[in-house]
Formats: C-alpha cells, structure tokens, sequence
C-alpha cells in the first residue's frame, strides 16, 4: 500500500469547561475521542456529523493548529512537530485551511489582490511584481474577473469571498487542504458553484483534501472516502458509495434518512431519532449512541464497541451494525 | 398592467372557488430610498387557503421575508405599500392602523423563525413566555395557563415539560428552542403560521425532527402554513403547493407535485438542477451561473434575463407575467415555445 499523506492515529482532545455558579465544579468536555484516520495520495476524506461531534476539532488537530492530548498525527510519514516553531512553520505552507466565514477569514484594510499575495510574501518567494502577478493568476484561475484586484472585501458578495479565499489557499501550491463548512455561510446558488470549483482546483492541483461538513448530499458529490463522527468519535469510515448505498451504523442510516429529498414522490424510509446528542461529559458509558438509538441492547449502555472491520476500508463502531449480503 | 387582469386563484374561474384564508393581491412595496422610492416587492399574487401549506422558495433576497412581514403588517423602516391588498379571511387586513393588527397579529396569525433562541425573549422563562402568550392574548388565569403550557409543550414533543418551564432560552438547544417557539405559535390556536426558515439553523435529524412535528400539528388542528424555504428537499417534503421567488416577483407557482415533476420556469428548472442530491451518486448538478441581484437594484424586463441559458434578446424588453398553464402559473416570455 502507498504510504498515506496524512495519518491520525489514537486522537483524543478535551477542554475543560467554564464554571456554570460562581463555585460550581469545572467539568471537562471530551471534544474527541480516539479518532483515527487515513487520508491516501489524491483522496478526499468527507468527515460528517452534526454540530458539536468535534469534527472541526479533528482538523485542528489534523493541521497541528493544536496538540492533541493523546495520540499523533503524521504528515507523509512524518510526526508534526509542535515544539520546533521553524519546522512547523516551514510545514504549514504544505497545508491549508478554508473555513466557513469567508468575511471572518480575510483582511477588511487589504485589497483582494494584497491578501492573495501575502502568502508568498510570507515566504519570501519572488519579487512583488511576480507575487503580484501569481495572485492574479490564481484569482482568474478561481473564477474572479480583474475587476475585483483592487477592491475590499465588504465590497464583494459571499460567493467571491469565498473565492478569494480559496486563491489565497492555493497560492503556495500546498498538497492537503482542510475545507471546514467551506459553502454553509453562502447562498444555495453560490454553494454549488463553489462546491464545483473545490473539485476542479482538486483534481487540477492534484491536492489531498479533508472535507468537513453536514451536508451530506455535498459530501457524497466530492469525497471518496467519508467518516461518520458521532460525540468525538467516528463511529463508521467507509467509501463513499458503501457509505450512501448500504451505511452499517444505526447513526448512520439515521443521518442519510434526515436528509430531505428533491422529490415529493420519493418514498423514503424516515428513521427519526428520540430527543437530541447528550452533552458528551466523561460520565457517558458505553456507546456514545446508545441514548438514541433505536436498535439498542443492553450491551450498549454498558461496554463501548469496538471498531469492526467489515469490508475493505470499512470500518463499524457498534455492537449490531447492519451487515449487507453480497449477492 | 392593471390588478384586474390577474387572475385572483389558482384553479380554475375564481368564482367557483371559495374565498381563500391569506389572499394578497398585486401588492407591491417601496423602500424609499435617497435617490426615490425602489420597488423591492412587484405585483406578489399569492394565497392560503385554509389547513394549506405553501411554500414560499427562492435565494436569499429575493424577497420571501419581505412578503411575510408585510403580511404581518411589520413593515421594515422605510418600506411602504404602493399598491394591492392583503386580506385575512375576507377582511383587508394591509390598511389597519397599528392598534388593530393586534387583534390578528398574534393571534390568528402567528410567526416562526429561523433562530429560534435570538427570537425568544432571553430575560424570561419559557413557562412565563408561553404564559404570557396565553393570559393575553386567551385571558387564561395563572393557574391555567400553567396547565395548558405544560400541555402544549408535551405536544410539540419537549421532554419532562414540568422541568422546562424555569428554563431559559440560552439553556435550551436549538431543537427544543424551535419547539418552543411552536408551541408559543399554536398557543393561540391560530389559523395561519408564517414559517421563516424554521429548520435550517437546525442539525438534520433534529430538521426531521422539526418536519414531523409541523406536519402533525397541521393535520391535527388545520392550521395553515406559509412556510419561507430555499431548501427544495424540505419543500418537497412539507409542501401543498409552492411559489417561487426571484428578484421580488413570483416567477411560477404550482402543487408541489406538478412544480417537481413539471418545473416550466427556467429559474426553476435551475434551481432544482443546481443542488447535489444525497440520491444520486454522479456529480449530475449544474450551479446556476452569476450572482441573484439584490432587491435594490432595478432590472429592465425579466430579471432573470441575465443568467437564463434561454435568453432571447427580447427577454429583457418587458417584464414577463404570470399566465396560467394548466396547475401552474408562469412568468417567462418563453414558456409557450420551451414545453
């Protein structure tokens, strides 16, 4: 097997959380647990889940934005080092991140042509004519007329924004991009033309990417390979056709059923899950599903599952996953 | 073109029918803005009949919200009324001073918003929210309109309701925040809600969660629904019939079915092409090229004009209107020759 560009091996974060009275105890808050993953040369990793199931976390930890507690991250072999600031910042010019508020992300005081280039200047390459000129390429190459080079950003609607962004991701060449929410700030219109874009400069730059997000109809369009994460934990990892065609943990069949069909005709079976995500304090037992789930046993409350390889690249983390028959 | 032109339903001659719960009529509305008035809603011909529930779709600014409000008599600063009426079974209801919108407003048509913890009112309770809505507006005493809003949250599904009335919004999770804004929306038994964007600040299975319980409260006391989506699944799910928006006109509407089945607006047909669907594996969507404009700004002819792959030259000479066809009815210059 090929050696894979990014490793995750064993994470875990916690934080602790704020006092709820002046004297109350502090509680700690397990954001991720025991996440392990793989991204391969040239994948796309979909990592799903619903608000608060620490996926943002995972690409913090995946980028070294942060320390992991427990566990390691590699990247092309190699353990990212926290501590060596030069190192880690020689690194960072390999790795990129587009988050979901493009407004959030760029300079208000700088010209869109200023902020593309900084990158590069940052690194010292090139003249500021040829950084200049790079970053014009770029924002053509993203989809933004010259017209928009000398202008702010609170000038320019959501969908540019969000382009401009992606240039300044991409002007250093990196080899993996972490997109968290990259379309959930933007209009439905302009969400399926950035969606469009991510997979162009993908394939075109031939960049390993981490696609973090809830939508799952998204997700099936651009990954290869998707994670289901549930309360810190990625409780199924599988292709993603495997995934959308026959999904083996309860979550996520309940997940893939949720989510609403273009059709009035479609006759979908509805799984509707009771109540909502308890808050994953570290006195939850057991499966972390198990306070919703409807094929639930005894077993669950009392014992964590173990993740079970069912397939090639598909792996299950429960006590009674579904098990297709291959015909 | 006059007001009078437009045919008041949808189906068939407007006599047979019997007369709608919401009928707004050819209302259009100005911002007045420093270089003059602009209008932002054109001709809107819309309406709800009883324990119907039509969805109002479009991208953001085109206007859904803006048609709501002014249904609701809450007209944003700046905004007026230059032309056509609301009315509320059978009474106008877009010329009332504001002491008497009271008597609708709040009571017979009640409202639902997209964040639901920014629109309760964060110094109360949820018990003494609901209770107000109940001794006002139903004249209930304390000790039964206790009663009655533990019933009501135990029917939008809110667990262990005893509990929940010392909470506060900040404690409670967007789901259970939605259910209390609905059960607060129903407290009064009204017969219309306004629904803006209910479900897309929620996580999906608790959307679906939100889905089941609207619909069941539908059937259950008849209310009818006028619900502002730009999702078409949730639409599709939820719909009667649907209206869609761009740039302040309506550019088609139908019954769910025949939109989804038989879209004839290109802007439609757009929009349901434009979104990855979670059913099918390919990258078969089309993003809708270019940017909606903004409401502020004025187009000659068909606003669509410029991002329709139908153009014709003279699509953007007049604006087109609506002409019914068959279940439908169709704003484009183009409609006859497209089908």
């Amino acid at each position: 097997m090929t050696q894979p560009l990014v490793e995750a091996k064993g994470l875990w974060r916690s934080y602790t959380m704020p006092r709820k009275t002046l004297f109350g105890r502090r509680t700690r808050l397990t954001a991720v647990r025991d996440v392990t993953l793989t991204i391969g040369p040239g994948e796309t990793l979909g990592l799903v889940g619903e608000s608060g199931s620490g996926k943002s976390t995972v690409g913090r930890l995946i980028l070294g934005l942060e320390a992991p507690d427990v566990g390691e991250v590699l990247f092309d072999g190699q353990p990212l080092e926290m501590d060596n600031r030069r190192a880690w910042r020689e690194e960072r010019r390999n790795k990129q991140l587009i988050f979901q508020d493009p407004l959030g992300a760029l300079n208000p005081r700088h010209r869109v042509l200023d902020q593309v280039a900084e990158p590069l200047e940052v690194f010292g390459a090139g003249s500021m004519a040829s950084r200049r000129d790079k970053a014009r390429q770029m924002l053509r190459r993203v989809g933004l007329s010259d017209s928009v080079l000398e202008r702010f950003p609170n000038a320019l609607s959501g969908g540019q924004r969000q382009r401009i962004v992606i240039a300044r991701a991409l002007i250093l060449r990196p080899r993996f991009l972490v997109c968290d929410e990259p379309i959930s700030a933007l209009d439905v219109s302009m969400q399926a033309q950035v969606v469009r874009l991510l997979a162009e400069v993908r394939d075109e730059f031939g960049l390993v990417m981490l696609f973090i997000s809830h939508d799952l109809a998204v997700v099936r369009h651009i990954a290869h390979k998707v994670a289901v994460m549930y309360l810190g934990e990625i409780v199924e990892t599988a292709p993603v056709e495997a995934l959308f065609s026959s999904p083996a943990h309860p979550y996520t069949q309940a997940l893939i059923s949720a989510v609403p069909v273009p059709d009035p005709e479609a006759n979908r079976i509805r799984i509707l899950l009771d109540g909502e995500p308890p808050q994953r304090l570290d006195d939850l037992k057991g499966c972390p599903f198990h306070t919703r789930c409807p094929r639930r046993q005894t077993v669950c409350a009392e014992r964590a599952p173990e993740p079970v390889i069912i397939d090639t690249d598909r792996v299950v983390s429960c006590h009674f996953p579904t098990l297709e028959q291959v015909a | 073109m006059s007001a009078t032109d437009e045919p008041i339903t949808l189906e068939g001659p407007a006599l047979a029918d019997p007369p709608k719960l919401l009928q707004i009529n050819s209302l259009t509305v100005v911002f007045d803005t420093e270089t003059g008035p602009v209008e932002v809603l054109k001709d809107i011909t819309l309406t709800v009949a009883t324990g119907e529930v039509l969805c109002l779709v479009g991208e953001s600014g085109c206007g859904k919200t803006l048609t709501a409000l002014t249904t609701m008599g809450l007209l944003p600063h700046g905004a007026r009324i230059v032309g056509g009426s609301v009315s509320f079974a059978e009474h106008r209801i877009d010329n009332r001073p504001e002491n008497m919108m009271g008597a609708i407003r709040g009571r017979e048509i009640t409202m639902i918003f997209q964040e639901p913890v920014a629109a309760l009112n964060p110094v109360h309770s949820v018990g003494s929210q609901i209770g107000e809505a109940l001794g006002i507006r139903r004249g209930l005493s304390r000790r039964e309109s206790l009663a009655e809003t533990v019933a009501l949250l135990r029917r939008v599904g809110v667990t262990s309701p005893e509990e929940r009335l010392s909470s506060f919004p900040h404690e409670l999770s967007g789901g259970i925040a939605q259910r209390v804004m609905i059960a607060m929306a129903i407290a009064t038994e009204p017969r219309l809600i306004i629904a803006d964007e209910p479900t897309t600040a929620l996580d999906v299975t608790i959307q679906a969660q939100i889905l089941e319980l609207l619909r069941k409260l539908k059937c259950e006391l008849g209310t009818a629904l006028l619900l502002i989506n730009h999702d078409l699944g949730v639409v599709a799910e939820i719909a009667d019939r649907v209206a869609v928006m761009y740039a302040g006109r309506i550019v088609e509407e139908a019954p769910v079915r025949t939109l989804f089945a038989l879209p004839r607006h290109p802007y439609t047909r757009a929009l349901l092409r434009s979104r990855p669907r979670i059913d099918t594996p390919s990258q078969d969507f089309t993003p809708i090229p270019g940017t909606a404009p903004s409401l502020m700004t004025s187009t000659q002819g068909c606003a669509f004009a410029p991002r329709c792959t139908s153009v014709r030259p003279y699509c953007s000479d007049t604006v087109p209107v609506l002409e019914v066809l068959g279940p439908s009815r169709v704003a484009c210059h183009r409609v006859g020759e497209l089908n």
